[in-house]
């Protein structure tokens, strides 16, 4: 059995198909560090500017702890300084591994206080570039790497029947399965080598172009991604050992392992974008500026009729009847700021009800499987983007909370929280006022998210592997006329 | 067909009967051989299940877009319905849905559909987001045309990548040398069978596609056939290419396996990785720049047109007080109650910050076009980097004869721009910025209808304000009636139309003229250095 296996490692690494999958997969893989490289610097670059920016509108506001409210709520203009906060997640450190939606731009938010906040466009994606995928390590061997195991393996029985070399080569004694087993297994370590090899370029031109630094928790992912992407191309090698075994010329044995291939990472992949994309309906901005702008004008509307709930420039005055106007206009404003962020949530669920059945489709092929896997391995893509608005959220209640806390320890305060003038005006310690931040997926946490994509896949390779023994044992020897 | 059956000659006859029916017959027997072949029922059954799953995908977004453009219409009319003033008539012009996006999505449905036409505002990208979930954006559109365009491709490579070695190895080609068939007609039948084949594959695709499209309740007269012929010859011409590049492959190896692997390689360079890798390597070499930095430029123009506002009123000295309402929900505004010195005031400054705004938005028009010209350049070089692959050229010229280019929303937007001109030229002509119906629908010289500061006093405070609180309701609520009935409408029959019609397809064919010339550029190539090979091509060689 390991003859054959050295001779398969062999005659392959020598064919000129492999040399050819070498360059296109290390110039891919090259490419892919600069992309990256590049990408992160710019990202990142980006991220500390947002963050040096909203640290110094914190530096400004704690001068009244009213500021470090109304300074950060731009909805209703309760002040001409009011601007939205823009709070972001910095980039993935493992953005040569899987881009996700990362490469693009930052996930951003647009944070408006009390509790309102929308995705923010933090892009350095360009609208006039078609579509294509980031050409991140999952790309490549999602679609080359696969490709590539195709090319190696197509004709490893059919090409020796055709040679008639096949009858010679089980004539040794050695059972069949353990000569599919060792020309399995030497395709799987050829592409095993291309990948350690294509991991180790990309990520030292990723470090030397500005990416990085990476730490053991990166380099662990990395790891797990490279096993689990051997275990991927495994099941296209097992696939082409089953076509192989039954095919009647090499020729075909391609086609019908192209057409395969095609359908697996090309077609039902984007096929199901394209048809969940028209089948699963989402709230779309036209939609939301409609019922915010209905909802307001309804509310507006009602407040005029009420004419008294309007603020006071008067303090002094509205203390008399216990600030029942401002109280009213609170009160109001804070209705209004709910209902957009009902408008706002429902958008947004309508998104991740739209991913969340794409992903199913997704999961029906082996590279939906691989590429979800290694999203949710890397800890990027949709569920990072979950996990910062969430984070957004919490931080947002903890910033409300803080902002109340401290409104309430001030006994001169009239406590019309979010209202100019009608707040406590103490200066409030810099130091202590929340910042956000945003706490990556642990590698714990992946491993679980991911957890069920990887064991499907391996599932997959198992009952591929298992029909092309069966295939194998059936396998005729010469050809048939 | 069955007329040439009848006078399909054998090679002995063809001899005689001159070069024509010489290539006549090699290309029926191409034709027929190729037809009957296994691969290409494989692909072709493939296209073809798959050409029926991504129209039926493409109506169903089409679907959704079209209710996207519905809405926004209904919207834009009531926005104008509701305007009770003219600085809130900002007219919603929507971007039409191009139908042919069930066969070629493009750019159509990434792009948003409205612009506001406003006096404060040039036009220069839409404003709203594209729709659906941003995760499913990065994803290509999955489209007729992508099918093809892979699938025919791959078919395209697989019919000719043994036209030449394959027919040596079994001999056949040497048996045709030897009769003394002219090489150019054998090479020239090769041609005119093969891409026989594959037109009839990309007819019966294109014909499965129409007939859903038709069948999911499309009315026939409403498709526009120019342009879905034009869009057939163009991947046609692809088609070509590629058959030629296999071709190529074939004269220059001299085993059908080889070229088998060099031809399936060459069409994974092209077909994925060339346009993939292309688009990667631009965004390396000319950076984009981030929508963060766009945005901060753009607070500090608005920030710094208000300080000019503030600095504008302050000259106009203060403002003359009385009671009344004014509401600002959009960029309009619309004013209520005020007695005729306020509105004196304040139109005169919302008539100078009438004109500030127009200055400013020829800045903040500036400021965005240098943005979109840097992701233009960076889309071009993507473009140069990946025009070595016919599938670069392909689908910038299916996207333009399908109207779903960026041109096409490029046009769109000039046309809004050419509207809002004339908007301004409306507003101008009838002196709109300066009259009173720029910012309130009280008729004119009405006087503020709440009591004066002067007649305060008599009365205690708390009683006079009851009393102000119950006539400011009783006459919103008149005002709110008579909006309702009509009374107070704007003569909106008046404004400027946008009437918008889509970049016609002699102007998209303008655009794409070097992307076709490329297309017979690759062509001619691939075929003349094959011929030239092929007419030298030893059948003996192994």
């Amino acid at each position: 059995m390991l003859a054959i296996y050295w001779r398969e490692i062999r005659e392959l690494s020598r064919s000129l198909r492999f040399l050819i999958a070498l360059c296109l997969f290390l110039s891919g893989m090259a490419i892919n560090g600069f992309v990256m490289g590049v990408a992160y610097q710019g990202l990142s670059q980006m991220h500390r500017q947002i963050e040096a920016q909203g640290e110094e509108r914190v530096r400004q506001a704690a001068a009244s702890l009213e500021q470090l409210a109304i300074n950060f709520n731009e909805v209703f203009g309760a002040s001409e300084r009011g601007q939205a906060l823009i709070l972001s997640a910095p980039p993935p450190k493992t953005l040569p591994l899987v881009a996700g939606t990362e490469a693009g731009g930052l996930h951003g938010a647009e944070w408006n206080f009390p509790n309102v906040a929308q995705p923010a466009d933090l892009g350095v994606w360009n609208p006039e570039l078609p579509a294509r995928p980031a050409p991140d390590w999952e790309f490549m061997v999602r679609i080359l790497l696969s490709f590539i195991a195709i090319i190696l393996s197509y004709d490893l029985v059919v090409g020796e029947r055709e040679r008639g070399t096949l009858a010679l080569t089980l004539a040794s004694p050695v059972p069949r399965r353990r000569v599919l087993c060792a020309k399995f297994l030497a395709v799987v370590t050829l592409l095993g080598c291309l990948l350690a090899a294509g991991a180790v370029l990309s990520t030292l031109i990723y470090l030397v172009r500005g990416g990085g630094p990476l730490v053991a928790v990166d380099y662990a992912r990395m790891g797990l991604f490279v096993a689990g992407a051997i275990l991927y191309s495994a099941v296209f090698v097992a696939a082409s050992l089953l076509v192989s075994s039954r095919a009647r010329s090499s020729v075909s044995s391609l086609t019908v392992l192209l057409i395969l291939w095609l359908a697996a990472t090309v077609v039902i992949p984007e096929g199901g974008t394209a048809a969940v994309q028209g089948s699963v309906r989402t709230v779309s901005d036209i939609q939301v500026e409609q019922r915010v702008i209905n909802q307001l004008e309804g509310q507006v509307n009602e407040m005029i009729g009420e004419m008294d709930a309007f603020v006071r420039p008067d303090v002094a005055e509205a203390r008399k009847d216990g600030f029942s106007s401002e109280q009213n206009y609170a009160r109001r404003i804070n209705q209004m700021i709910a209902s957009i962020k009902t408008t706002l949530d429902e958008q947004r669920a309508s998104h991740r009800r739209q991913a969340g059945v794409l992903q199913n489709v997704l999961r029906l092929t082996p590279s939906g499987l691989f590429q979800l896997g290694s999203e949710r391995l890397a800890g990027v893509g949709e569920i990072r983007e979950q996990r910062f608005l969430e984070a957004v959220d919490r931080w947002s209640d903890q910033y409300a909370g803080f902002i109340k806390e401290q409104d309430r320890l001030d006994p001169s305060s009239p406590h019309i929280l979010y209202v100019q003038n009608f707040m406590s005006q103490r200066p409030v310690d810099q130091a202590t006022v929340p910042r956000f931040r945003f706490e990556e997926f642990t590698l714990f946490e992946s491993l679980k998210n991911a957890g069920l994509d990887w064991l499907l896949l391996m599932l997959e390779l198992a009952v591929t592997l298992a029909f092309s023994f069966i295939a194998f044992e059936r396998a005729p020897v010469s050809e048939t006329v | 067909m069955s007329a040439e059956t009848k006078e399909r000659p054998s090679s002995m006859e063809a001899q005689t009967a001159g070069r024509l029916s010489v290539v006549c017959a090699i290309a029926w027997r191409e034709l027929r051989e190729h037809v009957m072949s296994a691969r290409l029922l494989m692909i072709v059954a493939t296209t073809l299940v798959l050409v029926v799953l991504s129209t039926l995908a493409g109506i169903f977004n089409y679907r959704v877009q079209a209710e996207q453009y519905q809405l926004a219409l209904a919207r834009s009319e009531q926005k104008l319905r509701e305007a009770v003033t003219w600085s809130e008539v900002q007219p919603m012009l929507v971007r039409p849905v191009a139908p042919l996006m069930v066969l070629n999505s493009g750019f159509e449905a990434r792009e948003g559909r409205i612009v506001l036409a406003s006096h404060s505002q040039i036009p220069a990208a839409t404003q709203d987001a594209s729709t659906g979930s941003p995760y499913l954006a990065r994803f290509g559109g999955f489209d007729v045309t992508t099918v093809l365009v892979y699938l025919l491709g791959l078919l395209a490579v697989l019919l000719s990548f043994d036209a030449i070695s394959g027919e040596k190895e079994s001999g056949r080609l040497a048996l045709s040398f030897s009769n003394a068939l002219p090489r150019s007609a054998i090479f020239l039948g090769k041609y005119l069978g093969g891409m026989a084949a594959l037109a009839l594959s990309l007819a019966l695709s294109t014909a499965t596609a129409l007939i859903v499209w038709l069948a999911g309740g499309t009315r026939f007269s409403s498709v526009p056939w120019p342009r879905v012929c034009l869009w057939f010859s163009s991947l046609l011409l692809y088609l070509s290419a590629m058959f030629l590049i296999g071709l190529l492959i074939s004269v220059l190896t001299h085993r059908a396996a080889v070229s088998l692997l060099v031809g399936m390689v060459t069409w994974f360079v092209l077909v994925i990785f060339i346009p993939a890798a292309g688009p990667s390597a631009a965004s390396t070499l000319a950076r984009s720049p981030s929508s963060f930095v766009l945005n901060n430029e753009m607070a500090k123009l608005d920030r710094e047109l208000e300080e000019k506002a503030d600095e504008m009123s302050r000259s106009l000295g203060p403002p003359p007080q009385s009671e009344g309402l004014t509401i600002s929900l959009e960029q309009g505004v619309r004013m209520n109650f005020y007695s005729p010195e306020t509105y004196e005031w304040s139109l005169k400054y919302f008539a100078a910050r009438a004109r500030l705004e127009r200055e400013y938005a020829a800045r903040v028009y500036d400021t965005l076009k240098e943005f979109q010209d840097r992701n233009r350049e960076q889309a071009e070089l993507a473009f140069k980097f990946s025009s070595l692959s016919p599938v670069a050229h392909v689908e910038r010229v299916s996207n333009e004869l399908t109207g779903t280019s960026r041109d096409d929303v490029n046009h769109f937007l000039e046309a809004a721009r050419e509207y809002r001109q004339s908007l301004i030229d409306f507003y101008d002509r009838n002196n709109l910025t300066t009259s009173l119906r720029w910012i309130t629908d009280d008729p004119p010289g009405a006087e503020s209808p709440f009591p004066k500061e002067e007649d305060l006093g008599k009365k205690g405070a708390d009683e006079e304000r009851r009393e102000e609180l119950e006539l400011g309701r009783a006459l919103y609520a008149q005002v709110l009636a008579e909006r309702k009935s009509g009374v107070r409408a704007l003569p909106i029959g008046d404004i400027p139309r946008f009437d918008y019609a889509p970049q016609p397809v002699s102007r998209a064919l303008g655009r794409v003229t070097t992307s076709i010339a490329a297309l017979v550029i690759i062509n001619l190539f691939c075929a003349a250095i094959a011929f030239i090979r092929f007419r030298h091509y030893d059948v003996r060689l192994n």
